[in-house]
C-alpha cells in the first residue's frame, strides 16, 4: 500500500513537472545566466574601470539573502595570483552589472582625473540610457584625492522609482561603483522592503535561535547529568565544541553564514555545520526519550553508523520517490490559475552561480527547521496538549507559515505562497506519517537533486553531478534494502540504538550474560538420579539468556528422592536471582526435614521474608518413595502435573490446591497446602512442568495448552523417560514452528519401570 | 510483538472501577501498577478490577496485585476481582488466587460483596 503510494507520488510528479515545468520556468523576474558568462562580464567591465583581471582566480558567490520581494544579488570575487587583492562584481538577477569594487590598494593613477573615472564608469554602467541621467552630484569623500559623483534618473516618467549611479573615485581610479534602485525620492537610502515577509522571517529566525538554544541547552545538561560511556562523552565533546561554534553562526543568522568566506569559498561549511546539528537533534532527543523513537529509529542507526536495515533502505527510496512531487508543488500553484501574479521562486539560483552546484542544491535552512518542527514542536505539542483538534489548530498554521517561508517555492500575493505552503507541509506530514524522519530528510535532500536537474538541465556541465548524486541516492536505499537486517521490534537495535554504536560494549555484556548463563545451566542438576525401577529425563530452557525456571532432585533423610520444578514470576536477571535463592533454600530446609507439607512451608517463610511484594514463586514438588511405588505431591500455585495411568489407560492433572510461594506468610498459606499421594504403577508417568510448556504460543496466537501436553504424555507410553521426554519437548517446538518460546520451558518426566 | 492493553477507569458507588484491555505481562504490568498506585495514593481503596476484556495475565501482571493488596487491606479498602474468562480465571487460579481475593462473576456482584465483606477475611 505504501510502496504503491510512493510509486504512483513519484509518476505524479514527474508528470506534473514535464507538464509545468517548461509553461512557467523561468519565471519572469529572473533570467538565467550561467556562471561563466557572469565572470566574463565582469572581466570585461573590469577592463572598463582600468583593472585587467584576466588571469585571476573567480568565484561566484550567490545572495539569497533578501528573500521575496528584493531581487536575487550574485557576486563574483576576482583574487589576484598572490593572493593579495581581490575585485568585486556584483551582478542582480537579470545578468545586469550593478556594483564593482576594486582592490583595496590598486596602484597608479589610471584615468586623467577622479571627473574622467567617473564618467568612464558611469557610461560603461548606463550605455545607451546615459542621456537621461541628470550631471552628476560630486561630493568630497574622507580622504584627500578622494571623490564621489552620483548620477540620477527617474526610472519612468511620472513614476516614483528612481535610479542612481554611484562612482567613488579616489587618485583618479575607479574604486567602487553602484547601480540603485529606490522606491522614493527622498535622498535617503531605501531600506529594501520586506512586506509581509518581515514578520514571518523575524519569527522563523527567532524560533529557529530559540529552538537551537533550547536543544544545545538540553544537551549539555544531559551530557552533564547522564553516566553514559566515556567514549561516547569524548565524541559528543568534540562534537559540542563545533556545534558552540555553529551556535555563534546561528545567531548571526543564516544569511550571513552563506557569506562567510572561508578560502573565499562558502561551500562546504553550511552542510558541516547542518550534519553536527542533525546529530545533535539525534543525541538530544535519545537522550530525553527513554523510549525508542520509531520515526528517529533509521536516522538514529545512520547516525550512529549503526548497521544498515530494511527500513533505512525504505525511508531513503520513500523520499526520493517523493521528491518530483515536492518539487512540482510550486509550479502547480503558480500555474493552477487560481492564484493570479503567484509565480515560481528560483530559490536555487545559487545553483547556476555557485562554484559547486552539488553543495548549493541543499537548503540548509529547511533541513534544520524539519528538524525542528517534526523533532521538536510536534512532539512538544503532542505532549503539553491533549486535545488533538487544538494541537492541529496550533500545528496547521505553525506548519504552513514555515513551510511558506523556508520552502520559498511561490512568490506573489500571499495566498498562493501560504497555499503552497500549506501543501508542502502535507507533503512532508504524509511522508513523516507514513516513513520518518530518514525518509522526510531524504526528501528535501532529493527535492534539491531534482530541482538541480531541471534548472541545469537546461545547458550546464554540472548536470551530471546531479545525476551522480539520485543514482548514488537510489543505490543507496537498494543496497541497505537488499543487504540491510530486519530489525525487529524488542531487538537491541530497536530498542538502545546507543547500544549499537559500541558494539564492543554490547558484546561484552553479552558475554557476561553468557557466563552467568552457563553458571545458571551449571545449578541445575548435571545427572539424572539413579532410582531403581524407574527412569527420569528433564531440561530447562531459558527464554532469555538467564531464566527464573528452576528443575531439581534432592536426596531426602528419609531415603525418599524429591522431585521439583519452580518457576519465577517476571523474566531475565531478577528472575534467575531469586531462581537461585528457590534452590538454596530448597536444598537446606530438606537437610533438617522429610515431610513435604513443612518443607514447602519453610521455604515460602523464608521467601516471603526475602522477596520485594511483586515477586513470587510457584512449585511442583513430589516425594518419591521408590519402593512404595507412593509420590507425595504439592502444587504451590504450580500448574498441575500430568499422571499418566498406563494400565487403567488414564491421564489426569493432580491439582491440590495451594498458594504460590512468597505471595503470603500468613496461616492461609498453610490451610490452602494439600498434599496428594499418588500410588504409582508400572508404566505410569508423572510429568512436571512450567507454563513456558503450556503457554508456548504459536504465530496464530494459539497456546499449547494442557489437552496436547495431555495427549503428547500419551503418546510416550511406551518410551522410557529420556525418550518420552524428548518426544513431548519435540512436539512443543513442532507446535512453535519456529517461534521463539516467550518464556522459559521446563520439562521433568518421571517413568516408572527401566 | 507489543500487545495491546488499556485501562479504562471509572466509579460506581464510592468504588473504584478500573477496567483492563488486552494482555497484561511483563511490558504492560508498569501501566496498570501505575494505575492502581494513583488510585491509592488519592485514597481510593476500594478498587473492583474489572477483566471481562483482558485476555492474558502473565506473572508478572498477578505480581501488581500482590504487590498493592497488604497496603490497601491494612489502610481498610481491598481489591475484588470480577468477570474474568475462563482461561485467565484458570491463571488465578492455579496459582491460589481464589483464596486471596474475592473474584467474583461480575461488576454487580463485587459491588454487592462490597457490602457484605469490604475486607476479604482471610
Amino acid at each position: 500500500m505504501k510502496r504503491q503510494a510512493a510509486a504512483l507520488a513519484a509518476v505524479a510528479g514527474i508528470v506534473m513537472l514535464a507538464v509545468w515545468f517548461g509553461k512557467y520556468w523561468p519565471p519572469s523576474h529572473w533570467t538565467v545566466v550561467p556562471r561563466v558568462q557572469l565572470i566574463e562580464k565582469g572581466r570585461q567591465a573590469a577592463a572598463h574601470f582600468g583593472l585587467d583581471v584576466g588571469g585571476w582566480k573567480a568565484y561566484a558567490v550567490a545572495t539569497v539573502a533578501k528573500q521575496g520581494t528584493a531581487p536575487l544579488s550574485l557576486r563574483i570575487t576576482y583574487v589576484a595570483h598572490d593572493g593579495e587583492q581581490a575585485a568585486e562584481a556584483g551582478f542582480d538577477s537579470s545578468g545586469a552589472l550593478i556594483y564593482w569594487r576594486a582592490p583595496d590598494d590598486q596602484k597608479g593613477p589610471k584615468f586623467e582625473s577622479n571627473e574622467a573615472a567617473a564618467r568612464a564608469a558611469f557610461q560603461y554602467m548606463a550605455g545607451a540610457e546615459a542621456a537621461r541621467y541628470q550631471s552628476p552630484r560630486r561630493s568630497a569623500g574622507d580622504e584627500e584625492h578622494e571623490d564621489e559623483y552620483e548620477f540620477r534618473r527617474m526610472a519612468q516618467p511620472g513614476s516614483s522609482l528612481r535610479e542612481r549611479i554611484t562612482v567613488k573615485t579616489k587618485d583618479a581610479a575607479v574604486e567602487r561603483v553602484q547601480r540603485r534602485t529606490s522606491a522614493s525620492l527622498s535622498d535617503e537610502d531605501d531600506d529594501d522592503d520586506e512586506g509581509y515577509w518581515g514578520f514571518f522571517a523575524v519569527l522563523s529566525g527567532v524560533m529557529q535561535t530559540a529552538g537551537f538554544v533550547v536543544v544545545l541547552g538540553v544537551f549539555i545538561l544531559w551530557v552533564a547529568r547522564k553516566s553514559i560511556s566515556r567514549r561516547f562523552q569524548l565524541r559528543l565533546a568534540g562534537g559540542a565544541f563545533l556545534i558552540m561554534m555553529a551556535a555563534l553562526l546561528f545567531g548571526s543568522g543564516w544569511d550571513k553564514l552563506h557569506s562567510v568566506h572561508l578560502g573565499h569559498d562558502t561551500v562546504g561549511v553550511p552542510q558541516f555545520f547542518t550534519a553536527l546539528t542533525i546529530l545533535l537533534y539525534v543525541a538530544v532527543g535519545r537522550g530525553i526519550s527513554a523510549k525508542a523513537r520509531p520515526k528517529w529509529m533509521s536516522l538514529e542507526q545512520l547516525c550512529l553508523l549503526a548497521p544498515v536495515s530494511k527500513a533505512m533502505g525504505e525511508s531513503i527510496a520513500a523520499g526520493m520517490l517523493f521528491s518530483p512531487l515536492l518539487v512540482s508543488i510550486p509550479f502547480l500553484i503558480a500555474g493552477c490559475g487560481l492564484f493570479p501574479g503567484s509565480s515560481v521562486w528560483p530559490q536555487k539560483a545559487a545553483l547556476l552561480y555557485g562554484r559547486s552546484p552539488l553543495w548549493e542544491s541543499g537548503e540548509m535552512k529547511v533541513f534544520l527547521g524539519l528538524l525542528w518542527f517534526f523533532g521538536f514542536v510536534v512532539p512538544g505539542l503532542e505532549r503539553l496538549i491533549r486535545f488533538v483538534w487544538l494541537r492541529w489548530l496550533i500545528l496547521l498554521p505553525l506548519g504552513t507559515v514555515f513551510c511558506a517561508h523556508v520552502w520559498r517555492g511561490v512568490s506573489g500575493p500571499i495566498d498562493g505562497a501560504l497555499t503552497a505552503g500549506l501543501v508542502t507541509l502535507a507533503l512532508f506530514w504524509f511522508v513523516w506519517a507514513w516513513f520518518d524522519m530518514l525518509a522526510v530528510l531524504t526528501l528535501q535532500l532529493a527535492g534539491g537533486f531534482v530541482t538541480g536537474l531541471l534548472i541545469l538541465g537546461q545547458k550546464h556541465e554540472s548536470i551530471w553531478s546531479f545525476v551522480l548524486a539520485l543514482i548514488a541516492l537510489a543505490g543507496a536505499a537498494f543496497w541497505c534494502y537488499r543487504r540491510g537486517q530486519e530489525v525487529a521490534e524488542g531487538d537491541p537495535l530497536a530498542t538502545n540504538p546507543m547500544l549499537t554504536g559500541f558494539r564492543a560494549e554490547r558484546e561484552k555484556l553479552l558475554a557476561e550474560f553468557s557466563v552467568a548463563r552457563r553458571a545458571q545451566q551449571d545449578m541445575l542438576p548435571r545427572a539424572m538420579p539413579e532410582i531403581p525401577g524407574y527412569s527420569i529425563a528433564a531440561s530447562c530452557t531459558p527464554s532469555l539468556e538467564v531464566g527464573g525456571d528452576l528443575y531439581d532432585f534432592l536426596k531426602l533423610q528419609d531415603g525418599r528422592v524429591g522431585i521439583g520444578v519452580a518457576d519465577v514470576s517476571g523474566k531475565g536477571v531478577p528472575a534467575a536471582l531469586y531462581m537461585t535463592l528457590t534452590k538454596g533454600l530448597l536444598s537446606s530446609v530438606t537437610r533438617n526435614s522429610s515431610e513435604l507439607g513443612p518443607v514447602v512451608e519453610e521455604v515460602n517463610r523464608h521467601l516471603h521474608g526475602v522477596t520485594r511484594k511483586k515477586v513470587f514463586v510457584t512449585m511442583a514438588l513430589g516425594f518419591l518413595d521408590a519402593k512404595k511405588r507412593v509420590l507425595e505431591c504439592v502444587r504451590a500455585g504450580h500448574n498441575p502435573m500430568v499422571w499418566r495411568q498406563k494400565d487403567k489407560g488414564l491421564t489426569t492433572l493432580v491439582t491440590p490446591g495451594g498458594l504460590g510461594l512468597g505471595i503470603t506468610a500468613s496461616k492461609v498459606f498453610g490451610a490452602q497446602l494439600k498434599v496428594e499421594e499418588l500410588a504409582l504403577s508400572e508404566g505410569d508417568a508423572v510429568v512436571f512442568y512450567s507454563d513456558g510448556i503450556t503457554e508456548a504460543m504459536n504465530r496464530s496466537l494459539e497456546q499449547f495448552g494442557e489437552q496436547r501436553l495431555m495427549e503428547a504424555v500419551e503418546r510416550t507410553d511406551n518410551l522410557a523417560a529420556p525418550a518420552a521426554h524428548d518426544s513431548i519437548l519435540g512436539e512443543v517446538r513442532s507446535f512453535l514452528d519456529g517461534v521463539h518460546p516467550q518464556d522459559d520451558m521446563t520439562l521433568v518426566v518421571l517413568r516408572v519401570g527401566g | 510483538m507489543a500487545n495491546p492493553f488499556s485501562i479504562h477507569k471509572s466509579t460506581e458507588q464510592g468504588l473504584s472501577i478500573l477496567a483492563l484491555e488486552g494482555y497484561l505481562d511483563a511490558h504492560t504490568a508498569p501501566e496498570f501498577e501505575k494505575a492502581v498506585e494513583s488510585e491509592f495514593q488519592a485514597g481510593h481503596i476500594k478498587l473492583v478490577v474489572e477483566c471481562s476484556r483482558l485476555s492474558y495475565i502473565s506473572s508478572a501482571g498477578l505480581g501488581v496485585f500482590m504487590s498493592f493488596i497488604e497496603e490497601i487491606r491494612e489502610a481498610g479498602g481491598d481489591i475484588k476481582i470480577c468477570a474474568l474468562a475462563p482461561k485467565v480465571f484458570q491463571v488465578f487460579d492455579i496459582l491460589g488466587f481464589s483464596a486471596l481475593f474475592d473474584i467474583v462473576p461480575d461488576l454487580p456482584a463485587a459491588v454487592q460483596r462490597y457490602q457484605e465483606a469490604p475486607v476479604k477475611e482471610t
